[in-house]
């Protein structure tokens, strides 16, 4: 979410006084432009709503809005975080292997999806590996009392600091507890919402057991998107756009003049001074759209980049040269699940994935091979997109079933 | 110290090339840095400022019409209102000892967070201060946002 902002996109209508309804004077009276910057799971979600606020009855519609997108907010993380030590999630954690623990709505909602989306993706996406992230240094905690597995940031010879890389025991024996989410069983019973952890979700390293753990995080920033895009459209907001940590966004209609937003997808290699900061443009409304890459959380040990996505196939963080990914359509909780899953597959196995399963919407990936040269592969026409970037080259073409193929070099 | 170190460290240069490396670099970056936000941000202008905590706005002012709002009036205590300046302290922590003070400069039409109790940075008292619609101010330790009115994160363009 950048906060360099452009155009005011105020309208020319006389402006009514702020204090016209001073318990709602939250935002401007008669501008156009409604955001509501709102922090949960440590990052930003902006809702934006463009509409003629002078009117009093969509000005309070908005307040309306506004008030039941921060309830709901509020609420999911006290549903799903796993460092908030009263949420369902973290109850789930915390419960020893083979127990029965009560989730509310949401959370049983996230997780029963979350499984849907584990044997949709082969197992690629798995929020399962909860310790895993953690070994990495990647997932945030409750507590700051130190885990044995945790390492002390140190000097290289280069004088650089870096976290050093955890020990093969443990990536393997968190990769072996991730297997075992698929075993969790959810059940509905008078009403309420229950979650099993599996009996044999534990491992044992060095005399410590672990239970399985999982992080919904990423998920639930897109089932997050897709509630709010519903209220926005109870509400009957049609212009405007929900946008959960830049990882999920739900866009309605820009404005009346102009319906389309721009979403500009961002180069994972870019730096300031090099190159553009995005590299393909495109033109949509009324859409969810879900990203992941291997930029947004990161840190180098010997000029090699680890990142927060982690590989369940490997227990380490993804390493296939897919760096980052991009869906559009669906819903954004699905989005969530298959960007993450398309970076731990591999440029060739994503390909046959998006072949196979993914042809009811738009999927993009950025490749870097090992000389470090970047390329996107997409199942949308060229006629789809616009190029801002030349240096990222589309390595693929649509073929006459509507597949994506390698071009031949 | 040895004298010999004592001998050695006199001995060496002030500067070696690693550090001029880093130091242009440095210079480079936040000139670069400075450059890019000085182009892109709104530069329209400041017509009042609301003040968030927790995602809650507590306080509102608009310079079109002189004009304050509390809207949390446990939260917020007015140190001095006269014509040339508004100062507010925000009252926090449990105790109501934690605080940020804001200044509104009515003559220059300017905010600021001009003091600040919270024992770790104090980051946000070295922010820029607020002097167009593209400004904002973010205290992390309080959790206390200062945004300009019609703050807007986009122009119909989103980066994602």
């Amino acid at each position: 979410v950048g906060f360099g902002a452009c155009d005011t996109n105020e309208g020319s209508k006389d402006r009514t006084s702020l204090y016209e309804y001073p318990e709602y004077s939250y935002f401007d009276k008669g501008s156009t432009q409604l955001p509501l910057v709102y922090t949960v799971f440590n990052v930003d979600s902006i809702l934006v709503l463009n509409a003629d606020f002078s009117d009093k009855a969509v000005y309070n519609k908005g307040k309306q809005l506004w008030d039941d997108v921060i309830s709901f907010l509020s609420g999911i993380e006290q549903s799903l975080s796993t460092s908030v030590t009263t949420s369902y999630i973290y109850k789930f954690n915390d419960a020893d292997p083979g127990k029965k623990v009560e989730l509310d709505y949401t959370a049983y909602t996230v997780l029963s999806k979350a499984m849907e989306m584990y044997t949709f993706t082969d197992g690629y996406y798995n929020p399962g590996v909860y310790y895993s992230v953690d070994l990495y240094g990647f997932a945030p905690r409750a507590s700051k009392t130190p885990l044995v597995y945790d390492r002390t940031t140190t000097k290289g010879e280069d004088g650089k600091s870096y976290y050093p890389l955890p020990e093969e025991k443990y990536v393997t024996a968190f990769k072996e507890l991730s297997t075992h989410f698929g075993e969790i069983e959810l059940y509905e019973e008078d009403g309420k919402y229950y979650a099993v952890k599996p009996l044999d979700g534990f491992v044992t390293v060095d005399d410590v057991t672990y239970s399985l753990k999982i992080d919904l995080g990423g998920i639930g920033k897109g089932y997050a998107a897709d509630v709010v895009s519903e209220l926005m459209d109870n509400a009957g907001f049609e212009y405007g756009y929900f946008n959960f940590g830049s990882s999920s966004i739900s866009f309605k209609k820009y404005t009346e003049e102009k319906n389309n937003y721009s979403l500009a997808s961002s180069n994972p290699r870019y730096s300031l001074g090099t190159g553009q900061q995005y590299f393909i443009l495109r033109s949509l409304s009324n859409v969810c759209t879900s990203s992941s890459g291997d930029d947004e959380q990161y840190y180098f040990v010997d000029g090699k980049r680890y990142c927060h996505i982690i590989d369940p196939t490997t227990g380490s963080p993804v390493d296939t040269g897919v760096i980052a990914s991009n869906v559009i359509g669906g819903t954004a909780v699905e989005g969530d699940a298959l960007t993450t899953a398309l970076m731990a597959m591999g440029r060739d196995k994503a390909i046959e994935f998006i072949n196979e399963k993914l042809t009811s919407v738009v999927v993009t990936f950025v490749y870097e091979d090992e000389d470090g040269n970047l390329g996107f592969v997409t199942n949308q026409s060229e006629d789809g997109y616009e190029v801002k970037d030349s240096s990222i080259s589309c390595l693929s073409e649509i073929d006459e079933n509507g597949k994506i193929k390698l071009k031949t070099v | 110290m040895s004298l010999k170190k004592v001998e050695q460290v006199k001995g060496d240069r002030g500067f070696k090339i690693a550090d001029i490396i880093i130091y242009v670099a440095i210079i480079v970056i936040t000139v670069a840095l400075f450059v890019v936000l000085a182009l892109t941000r709104d530069k329209s202008p400041l017509k009042g400022t609301r003040i968030y905590l927790n995602n809650s706005a507590i306080f509102s002012y608009s310079f079109e019409s002189d004009k304050y709002e509390i809207v949390d009036s446990d939260k917020i205590i007015i140190l001095n209102n006269d014509s040339e300046q508004l100062v507010l302290r925000v009252v926090l922590g449990a105790d109501g000892n934690d605080f940020n003070e804001v200044t509104i400069s009515k003559k220059e039409v300017w905010v600021d967070v001009t003091a600040t109790d919270c024992s770790t940075s104090s980051d946000c008292m070295y922010m820029d201060k607020i002097v167009d619609g593209g400004g904002w101010i973010y205290c992390a330790p309080h959790n206390v946002k200062v945004l300009p009115y019609n703050y807007t994160p986009d122009n119909g363009v989103i980066i994602q």
